[in-house]
C-alpha cells in the first residue's frame, strides 16, 4: 500500500469519501481482493485502537504483569555460575562416609540400637520439607545435623526418643547440595545427602 | 479458587486491578506449564498470557457473556488454541496434551469472536517504539495531527498523518500475515464484512 492508498482507506473508514472518489473506491473494493483485505484489516485495527476501554485495560494488564514478574524475580534470585559451582560442590570426606556405610558398615557402637532410616532417599531433590522416617521408634534422642557443601552447619534438629519421624522445613535453604548426619550417644552416625533445586546444578559437577 | 466466576467477570468489567492480578497469578503457572513443556520460552508465556487475559476481558464486556466452565478452564482453552496456532506458524507440530482434558466442547466458539481486538493489541506491541507512540497519541490520547507533530517533533501535521497511516499500514501487514487472524475470518464469515460508513452507497461483503 502506498501513502495515497493508506490515506484513502482512512478517509473511507471515517466516512469522508464522497461522490466519484467513493464510487471508485468501492469499485476497487469489489474487484481487488488484496485491497479489500487491507481495508478490512484496517477496519479491525481501528475498531480495536478506538476502544478506550481496551487501552485502559492494557495499561492495567501491563502493571499487573510487571508486579507479577517483580515479585517472581524477588522470590527467585539469580546466581552466578561460580556460586552454583560452590553450592553444588562435593565434599569428598562426606561422600566417602556415605559410600562406606553401604559397604563395610563398620559399626562401632551398640548395633542393637542402630536405627534404620526409611526416608529420605539419598540424592533426593526437594524444595519445601524433608521428612526423616525411622523404621522403628528411636530408642534414645537423636541429633540431625545438616551441612551445606562448604561444610557450614545450616540446621540442627532433634529426634526425641520414642518417635519415628521428623519433618524439617528447608524452604529457606539456598539451592545446592546438602549433607546430613544423624547420630546419638549409642548409635553410629548415619550419613546422607539431598539437593535443593537440582535443576540449577551446573553440568560440569 | 478465591473468587467465583461471577466475581471475576464483574471484576474484569470494572477493571478491578486486584481481580485481574489474582487471575494473572492463578493462570501464569498453568500457561507457563503448557508453553514451557511444549517448545516455548518464558517470553512466549508472557505474550500468550497477555493475549488470553485481554481476550477474556473483551468477552467479559459483552452483556450476555456467561461462563460455562471455571474461568481458569476458559482461559486455558484460549491459551491452548493460541499456542497451537503459534506452533503451527513456527512449523512445529506438537500435540499439546496438557490442560486439554477438562475443556468442555463448544467453549472454543465462545472464545474466538472476541479475539480480533486481542490480536491487534498483541501485534501492536510488536511494532517499533516510534510507531507505538504515534498510534497511542492518536487513538489512546485522542491527540490531533498537529499536536502529534509538536509532541513527537515531526516536521508538519501532514507528515504526522502520513507517518501514522504508515504505522497502521505496518500493523495491517502484520495482521494480514497472522494465520490466527486468517483462521478467525474463515471460522466467522461475519467478520469479513466491512462495516460501511453511513454515507456509502452500497454494501460491501465478500
Amino acid at each position: 500500500m502506498n501513502d495515497k492508498d493508506l490515506q484513502q482507506i482512512e478517509r473511507y473508514l471515517a466516512g469522508e469519501l464522497k461522490d466519484r472518489e467513493l464510487q471508485n473506491f468501492e469499485a476497487r473494493l469489489n474487484t481487488d481482493q488484496e485491497f479489500y483485505d487491507s481495508v478490512l484489516a484496517q477496519q479491525h485495527i481501528n475498531n480495536a485502537l478506538n476502544d478506550k476501554g481496551l487501552w485502559s485495560f492494557m495499561k492495567i494488564l501491563k502493571k499487573v504483569e510487571a508486579n507479577f514478574y517483580t515479585k517472581k524475580n524477588q522470590q527467585q534470585p539469580t546466581y552466578s555460575l561460580q556460586q552454583l559451582l560452590q553450592f553444588f560442590g562435593i565434599v569428598p570426606d562426606y561422600e566417602r562416609e556415605i559410600a562406606n556405610q553401604f559397604t563395610t558398615r563398620a559399626i562401632t557402637k551398640s548395633s542393637s540400637h542402630q536405627p534404620k532410616l526409611l526416608t529420605p532417599q539419598n540424592g533426593i531433590d526437594c524444595s519445601n520439607k524433608l521428612t526423616f522416617t525411622l523404621q522403628t521408634k528411636a530408642v534414645e534422642p537423636l541429633t540431625l545435623v545438616i551441612e551445606n557443601s562448604q561444610e557450614d552447619e545450616v540446621g540442627q534438629y532433634h529426634f526425641s526418643a520414642q518417635t519415628a519421624s521428623l519433618e524439617v522445613d528447608i524452604q529457606h535453604f539456598l539451592p545446592g547440595r546438602y549433607y546430613w548426619k544423624l547420630f546419638g550417644d549409642t548409635v553410629d552416625t548415619i550419613w546422607g545427602f539431598f539437593f535443593i533445586h537440582k535443576d540449577l546444578m551446573p553440568e560440569k559437577i | 479458587m478465591k473468587y467465583t466466576n461471577e466475581e471475576v467477570i464483574e471484576g474484569f468489567r470494572k477493571e478491578n486491578q486486584r481481580i485481574i492480578q489474582y487471575c494473572y497469578e492463578v493462570m501464569q503457572p498453568m500457561v507457563a506449564k503448557l508453553i514451557l513443556t511444549n517448545s516455548g520460552k518464558e517470553e512466549d508465556v508472557k505474550e500468550v498470557l497477555a493475549y488470553c487475559i485481554s481476550t477474556f476481558y473483551n468477552n467479559c464486556r459483552k452483556s450476555d457473556f456467561a461462563l460455562t466452565a471455571k474461568f481458569s478452564t476458559y482461559i486455558c482453552a484460549i491459551a491452548r488454541n493460541k499456542w497451537l496456532k503459534e506452533l503451527e506458524k513456527r512449523g512445529k507440530y506438537i500435540i499439546v496434551e496438557q490442560l486439554t482434558e477438562n475443556i468442555p466442547n463448544g467453549i472454543d466458539n465462545e472464545i474466538e469472536t472476541a479475539e480480533i481486538n486481542s490480536i491487534v493489541q498483541e501485534l501492536f506491541r510488536k511494532l517499533p517504539e516510534d510507531c507505538q507512540k504515534i498510534i497511542q497519541c492518536k487513538h489512546e490520547e485522542g491527540k490531533s495531527h498537529q499536536e502529534i507533530a509538536q509532541l513527537l517533533d515531526i516536521s508538519s501535521k501532514q507528515y504526522a498523518r502520513t507517518k501514522l497511516n504508515r504505522c497502521k499500514g505496518h500493523l495491517a501487514k502484520l495482521i494480514l500475515e497472522s494465520p490466527h487472524y486468517k483462521d478467525l475470518l474463515d471460522a466467522f464469515p461475519f467478520l469479513k464484512k466491512i462495516r460501511l460508513p453511513k454515507s456509502s452507497s452500497q454494501k460491501i461483503n465478500k
